[in-house]
């Protein structure tokens, strides 16, 4: 499957000078986007990745702090998947192209 | 001493035995006062001895013993070993037969009693405590275990992290099976106004299992000391312009895995891209990014909102300027 797919939360608060973190997973078809310990978006799509000598970019037009970047080789799980109340503001976009 | 902080001698008075007060060095005038209090005395003698303590021979006493007097003679001096030491050398100790367990250290208080003196981690009057048992990991941390440093658990469940796992946010404890972890090493070194993107030669890209942090979150305190032997804690500071790429690596996506992104925002763009990966193999995608939009509707609602501020003052400074006029 070519083309764009993404899932992406709703507009979210994020907060300016905050440590957020931000985590996708991937456990079979099911994409998950947890933004701190919330599960904010989840999709599903037979997507398969196989990666192999890639390289990796971080911080495009971004304007911060970026402290830490782990890979698992597992889908992590967060306890409590309540929603918090959602503002207007940023939202956290994952997309495939 | 001094009147205001007398010696309270109760409990070293024992009944039936003779009890004897020496003052070894005295500088100056000395007052003694002795306060019995519901005591029954049957010998009592007080004897004046001017500068006892210059009278010691010098060097007479070794190996930690004191010069001390017997009896109530002026000539009678002899070594005696410091409290709770004993032998014709002072070689014997009261810690002798006190072990402290656990790496503890015994040593001997003012009264001569051993104590011991407990590594980190345990307590306990011969540190037999440990105080891994009963664990002190929070948040479902376990393997609690001991070093140099002190004491802590080594496996956090995520997003836990910390020496108890108290702390929210960490995901770089021990014991997670990352397949790599990227702990940005040198701080604002790798910053460039140019705008180029980097190619970061010293960027750890391979797979790492990386020990426990002791304050992984705390952007303040990334400067502070890390566990021995480990690369520094610190963080990227990115200006907006700037895109950081690794070197060619090789990250192996299986059909489950998560990608954890710790970060701090200082400014909001349109777009900002946390991470993008450009494989040059993927099978059924040419990329992938995490990004961070600001919501266009939040951006109108927000010029709206400015504008709408912006005529109700306008309005009012109309309506009181025509006032002021006609009047």
């Amino acid at each position: 499957m070519k083309g764009i797919s993404r899932f992406s939360s709703p507009a979210s608060s994020i907060s300016l000078n905050t440590l957020t973190i931000v985590t996708f997973t991937k456990k079979g078809n099911v994409w998950r986007l947890y933004y701190n310990d919330y599960q904010i978006a989840s999709t599903t799509s037979s997507i398969g990745i196989n990666v192999n000598n890639n390289k990796m970019y971080l911080g495009y037009n971004f304007r911060g702090i970026l402290d830490k970047v782990a890979i698992y080789p597992f889908a992590l799980s967060a306890d409590g998947a309540k929603a918090p109340f959602w503002l207007m503001g940023p939202r956290i976009l994952f997309y495939f192209d | 001493m001094n009147a205001q902080s007398p010696i309270i001698l109760s409990d070293q008075i024992q009944k039936n035995l003779l009890f004897q007060i020496t003052i070894l060095q005295a500088t100056n005038a000395v007052k003694l006062y002795i306060y019995l209090k519901k005591t029954r005395i049957q010998y009592l003698k007080i004897k004046i001895i001017n500068n006892l303590a210059n009278s010691c021979p010098p060097n007479r006493c070794t190996n930690g013993q004191v010069c001390s007097i017997a009896g109530d003679s002026y000539d009678s001096f002899f070594c005696a070993c410091r409290p709770g030491m004993s032998g014709s050398n002072c070689e014997s100790s009261a810690c002798d037969s006190i072990p402290c367990q656990n790496g503890g250290t015994c040593y001997l208080d003012g009264f001569g009693n051993p104590k011991c003196k407990c590594v980190p981690g345990f307590k306990g009057n011969r540190c037999q405590k440990d105080l891994c048992s009963p664990s002190p990991c929070e948040n479902g941390g376990s393997g609690c275990g001991h070093n140099s440093a002190g004491y802590g658990c080594t496996t956090c469940p995520y997003p836990y992290g910390g020496a108890f796992c108290q702390r929210y946010g960490d995901f770089a404890a021990a014991g997670a099976p990352m397949l790599a972890y990227y702990p940005f090493s040198e701080k604002n070194k790798l910053i460039d106004e140019t705008g180029n993107g980097y190619n970061l030669s010293s960027f750890n890209a391979n797979p790492v299992n990386y020990p426990h942090m002791k304050d992984p979150l705390a952007f303040a305190d990334e400067g502070a000391s890390p566990d021995p032997g480990q690369p520094m804690n610190e963080a990227l500071v990115l200006f907006g312009q700037d895109v950081i790429s690794t070197s060619s690596q090789t990250i192996t996506f299986g059909n489950d895995f998560s990608f954890s992104i710790a970060f701090s925002i200082s400014k909001f763009y349109l777009t900002s891209t946390l991470v993008s990966f450009t494989p040059n193999d993927l099978s059924d995608v040419s990329s992938m990014s995490l990004n961070i939009l600001y919501d266009f509707f939040f951006l109108f609602f927000s010029i709206f909102s400015i504008s709408l501020t912006f005529f109700f003052f306008f309005f009012l400074f109309f309506i009181l300027f025509k006032s002021i006029y006609f009047f």
